[in-house]
């Protein structure tokens, strides 16, 4: 054997190095920072900065994290038929972002017909929203006054930025009960006709409440 | 911080004990003991999962942990040799928690959608509702390899292992090495090898990709990962001598759980990695036989889970899923095809048959649905030559090294087809893949082809410079020849025909005691 081929390949692995080290920042400059190679976030909460960074992600878990961010280990009623439950695949989908990123304790789907009455309006309890995108609808969160925990900013889109987490307790001490229902109001400069509102029971209207209990 | 220590503890542990109960010993029990503990974490875990069991990562932890030690202690209570360095002991795990302090500490990880995905797995895992609320979905396209490795994190309520991902790297590219200096031609010096062990290393650590992998949370590298294991270990079991048969085998047996259920294309994957094993008449029939036996088993245990999840949910089965199904079965019933020698005998001649297969099989589809082949392949060209991958030239050179160093004829690794075979397989299979999930890759890093590269970039890195420390050969002493004629005679007999066109060079390999 030559050792003359073994140098000659070695040359090639030793260029293929070099080639690497060279490439290496302008191939690194081509990557969101959460896809370079190196490179440190502010935080290593993966549920938190992928809200405050991607705009599909806020679409697709960022209401589940405002009610897991604000009452932990809540329960959840869903009437059926409804939009959240088309088919299994869909409810399945929802039950997993609730429980995951809702930290929601349990979950009732409520054989029901029930809609939003037009007199009443979930505005003023809206504490916080996102906009709507190609993964998901405009969406709130309605949080009774009494219950508006501390350190939250003014702006419903900016409400979470300094406070969410995906990582945060499970539980808390009472156990706070939300409806998820769609709102048919459109969000301003939105495509969507609706929002997908978590609204907290103790807001509803009676007769709301009453068609919810089954 | 303490549950994240206690659960990699628990983990590398686990998997140290039971290499060192089957023979290893050294500085490759620590990397290997690592990802033995992981191979060992997602088996249980699956178990639990799959048959309806807690699911608990406090249970799969303990078993983890528990089983592999409690026998490690029966060993050492009859006087096998067990014994352990007690300060190096101490000093892995002292090693490990500064690892784990660091790596929360330091906010390094990466992420994509996916990564969400795979996380909202392991968090219904680790709370016990994953089989009640995991969509059909879920089930099938987020393996449950990376959920089963992060789960332990929400038992302090994190979504993630913050250290698991990069010592699971770091241990790979420390296995590479240990193949590396378990593979390579005897003789060869000290020196020459550490210089070769230190430029797979360069060439590993520079690749931008690879980086990324140590912070990224997917089931990539972990899947490269059970691709080494499973091919490394197996060829040196065909070469035999070179390391403990026992650890390699139980090793490779270990790996291939964990790689169905890391990736949907997990089953078929472990077919292809674990062909030239079932092939060689120089590993023993009983393991070649538990090995078809694990990935058929696996294979029908988790397809069969995927298919419990959509009986229960009232929805239509797939073909992904049902095909899987029959694929394990089949697996199942063609164990008997071991004892048929023919099939041996012309190994050879079975791989190429399979390679040629998987063209025609791609040929056809192209036929039917060129655009999706067409596209793919064009996407590919973007991501790898001109960058739009991220890969920079990296695959292109790496692939370069090794066409290059497979040209010069001197360059050969004794039984060559058992680590090229994977390698050259993966690029039909991988289009093959863009016909099964119905869609043509993309250009941009993060297309799945552009990140499935990964998956052979660890064993390529190994191939290559296995070519380049067993061909590198000096003239052989009277003493090797000798030897390496016996060698050549055991590995050229009719048996045997996995190599032939890599006859062992007379001073390759010292005697013989391999298996078989």
């Amino acid at each position: 054997m030559a050792p003359g081929r073994t140098a000659l390949v070695a040359a090639l692995v030793v260029g293929a190095i070099v080639t690497n080290v060279v490439q290496w920042p302008s191939v690194e400059q081509m990557f969101q920072p959460e896809m370079e190679a190196i490179g440190r976030s502010n935080s290593s909460d993966i549920a938190a900065t992928s809200y405050l960074r991607c705009a599909w992600c806020r679409q697709r878990y960022g209401l589940h994290t405002a009610l897991g961010v604000i009452a932990p280990g809540a329960r959840v009623i869903i009437a059926t038929p409804s939009a959240y439950a088309p088919d299994r695949e869909t409810a399945d989908e929802i039950s997993s972002r609730l429980r995951v990123f809702g930290r929601v304790d349990s979950i009732v789907w409520v054989r029901s017909d029930v809609a939003l009455e037009s007199g009443f309006d979930p505005t003023p309890y809206v504490i916080v929203s996102g906009d709507g995108g190609t993964k998901g609808g405009p969406w709130a969160l309605a949080v009774d006054p009494k219950a508006i925990p501390p350190g939250g900013g003014h702006n419903p889109d900016e409400y979470l930025n300094e406070i969410v987490t995906g990582e945060g307790p499970a539980r808390s001490d009472t156990v706070r009960e939300f409806v998820l229902i769609r709102w048919q109001k459109a969000r301003p400069h939105s495509s969507y006709r609706y929002q997908e509102l978590l609204v907290e029971t103790s807001l509803l209207p009676a007769s709301v409440r009453n068609g919810l209990s089954g | 911080m303490i549950t994240e220590f206690l659960a990699v503890a628990a983990v590398f542990i686990g998997g140290c004990a039971t290499m060192r109960n089957l023979g290893l010993i050294g500085w490759g029990l620590a990397p290997l003991g690592f990802l033995a503990g992981i191979c060992l974490q997602l088996g249980i875990g699956l178990l639990q999962v799959a048959m309806a069991l807690p699911t608990s990562p406090v249970i799969t932890l303990t078993l983890t942990v528990g089983l592999p030690v409690a026998w490690w202690i029966a060993r050492w209570r009859r006087g096998h040799q067990a014994a352990v360095s007690a300060p190096l002991a101490v000093a892995s795990l002292a090693g490990l928690a500064v690892a784990v302090v660091a790596l929360r500490t330091e906010n390094l990880a990466k992420w994509h959608n996916d990564s969400l995905a795979y996380l909202m797995a392991g968090r219904l895992i680790a709370e016990g509702e994953y089989r009640s609320t995991a969509s059909t979905l879920l089930v099938t396209t987020r393996a449950l390899g990376v959920p089963l490795l992060h789960a332990p994190a929400n038992l302090d309520n994190g979504l993630y292992l913050r250290s698991v991902t990069p010592l699971l790297t770091a241990a790979t590219l420390a296995s590479v090495i240990w193949f590396l200096m378990r593979g390579a031609r005897r003789g060869i010096g000290n020196a020459r090898l550490a210089t070769f062990a230190a430029l797979a290393v360069l060439l590993l650590l520079t690749n931008n990709r690879f980086i990324f992998s140590f912070f990224y949370l997917n089931g990539h590298l972990l899947f490269a990962a059970m691709v080494l294991l499973i091919v490394a270990s197996g060829w040196l079991l065909v070469v035999g001598d070179r390391a403990p048969n026992r650890a390699l085998m139980v090793l490779q047996i270990m790996a291939i759980p964990a790689l169905v259920i890391t990736r949907p294309e997990g089953s078929i994957m472990g077919l292809l990695v674990l062909l030239p094993t079932w092939l060689s008449e120089r590993i023993p029939r009983r393991h070649r036989s538990i090995t078809m036996a694990v990935l058929g088993g696996t294979t029908v245990l988790y397809s069969g889970f995927q298919g419990w999840v959509f009986l229960d949910r009232d929805t239509e089965l797939p073909p992904s899923v049902s095909g899987l199904f029959l694929l394990g079965i089949v697996v199942l019933l063609s164990i008997p095809v071991l004892w048929w020698t023919f099939v041996p005998r012309h190994a050879k001649q079975v791989l190429w048959l399979t390679e040629a297969g998987l063209w025609l099989a791609l040929l056809a589809l192209a036929l039917r649905s060129p655009a999706t082949l067409g596209s793919s392949v064009y996407a590919t060209y973007v991501n790898v030559f001109r960058g739009a991958g991220g890969w920079g030239l990296s695959i292109v050179a790496l692939a370069a090294a090794l066409l290059v160093v497979c040209a010069l004829r001197s360059f050969r690794v004794p039984y060559q087809a058992a680590l090229r075979f994977p390698l050259t397989t993966f690029v039909p299979l991988v289009f093959l893949l863009a016909y099964l999930r119905g869609g043509a890759y993309r250009p941009g890093d993060s297309d799945s082809l552009n990140r499935m590269v990964m998956h052979v970039v660890p064993l390529a890195v190994l191939l290559l410079f296995l070519l380049l420390t067993n061909g590198d050969l000096p003239s052989p002493t009277p003493v090797d020849d000798v030897r390496g004629q016996a060698r050549l005679r055991e590995a050229t007999s009719p048996a045997e025909s996995l190599d032939e066109d890599v006859k062992p060079t007379p001073s390759l390999t010292g005697p013989s005691s391999g298996p078989g």
